[in-house]
């Protein structure tokens, strides 16, 4: 018997250490960003909309609200498909939807929001992707949940209505 | 002004602006490049940004080039870097305490491994 458990050890220890490795490839995820939990970066760039002064972390932590930044372009198709959605959000009391349009052109992005309509309440120009760098951000869209200036949550990829409703709302719905 | 004249100012134009893009001496160039090879793609995960022309590959490699510029040490740009992506942004996992598992299981493996041979030697012989 001891034989038998001896000869078989090797082996098990061998797939308990896959299994190990696995589960801890997986468990640093992207969305499992180091600034959860930590102030917001500091960054000030242009507005979109408008030209006249910069739209900085300040804006964001002036309110008590609970403030959402989207990271968004006119060129990627999954932001279109989530801009329903995002109105929808921006309609919900207490929450503030802000835009980081990223690597854009001024005339594409002001066209999108034209077209789709504008769900922001402000909108940052971040024509080189720096501000982007600064959020931790792999791509488009993406969004923060920002509250008395600490990021509480990370979503990559568009919001679906779903997961408005199962994720997004029982967080605003705790915060406040 | 002849045509190979005109060409040649314009070669001239375009490696001054190139320059003055990444303005790098020869050990930072070569910092530079150290670092481009230890940051992994943010969108092309197995490959670090020195193998990638990807878009932000680029914006990663001109960001570290002008913090590199601005005075920063290659821990500060690379801790920088983990602040805001994680470990998993350096292509090499840094020995800390979740990592000690991954960096030592193959010695203690190892070390099992011979302790195992030599009992079976000692057996046998």
């Amino acid at each position: 018997m001891i034989r038998k458990i001896l000869f078989y050890s090797p082996l098990s220890i061998i797939v308990l250490l896959g299994i190990l490795f696995y589960y801890s490839l997986n468990s640093e995820t992207k969305s499992n960003s180091p600034l959860i939990g930590k102030e917001i970066p500091e960054f000030s760039i242009e507005r979109l909309l408008n030209d006249n002064d910069q739209f900085t972390s300040k804006d964001l932590t002036s309110s008590e609200n609970i403030n959402f930044i989207n990271v968004w372009a006119s060129w990627c198709i999954p932001c279109r498909a989530e801009h329903n959605v995002l109105e929808l959000l921006s309609k919900i009391d207490n929450v503030d939807l802000y835009g980081i349009n990223h690597k854009d052109t001024k005339k594409n992005a002001t066209n999108f929001i034209n077209t789709l309509g504008n769900p922001f309440r402000e909108i940052g120009f971040d024509s080189d992707g720096r501000t982007s760098i600064e959020w931790g951000v792999f791509g488009v869209p993406e969004t923060f949940i920002v509250h008395r200036g600490k990021i509480i949550y990370k979503h990559i990829g568009p919001i679906h209505i779903s997961e408005l409703e199962d994720t997004i709302i029982p967080i605003i719905k705790d915060l406040n | 002004m002849k045509s190979s004249q005109y060409i040649f100012h314009i070669l001239i134009a375009y490696s001054l602006l190139l320059s003055s893009v990444y303005a790098l001496n020869v050990d930072q160039e070569e910092r530079a490049n150290n670092l481009f090879k230890e940051t992994r793609c943010l969108v092309c995960e197995g490959q670090n940004i020195y193998e990638s022309n990807s878009d932000s590959a680029e914006d990663m490699k001109k960001l570290i080039s002008e913090m590199i510029i601005d005075g920063n040490s290659d821990n500060e740009i690379k801790s920088f870097l983990v602040s805001r992506y994680g470990d998993w942004i350096i292509m090499t996992p840094p020995i800390n305490q979740s990592t000690y598992f991954l960096w030592f299981s193959p010695i203690i493996i190892l070390l099992i491994g011979i302790v195992f041979i030599l009992r079976k030697f000692k057996k046998n012989g």
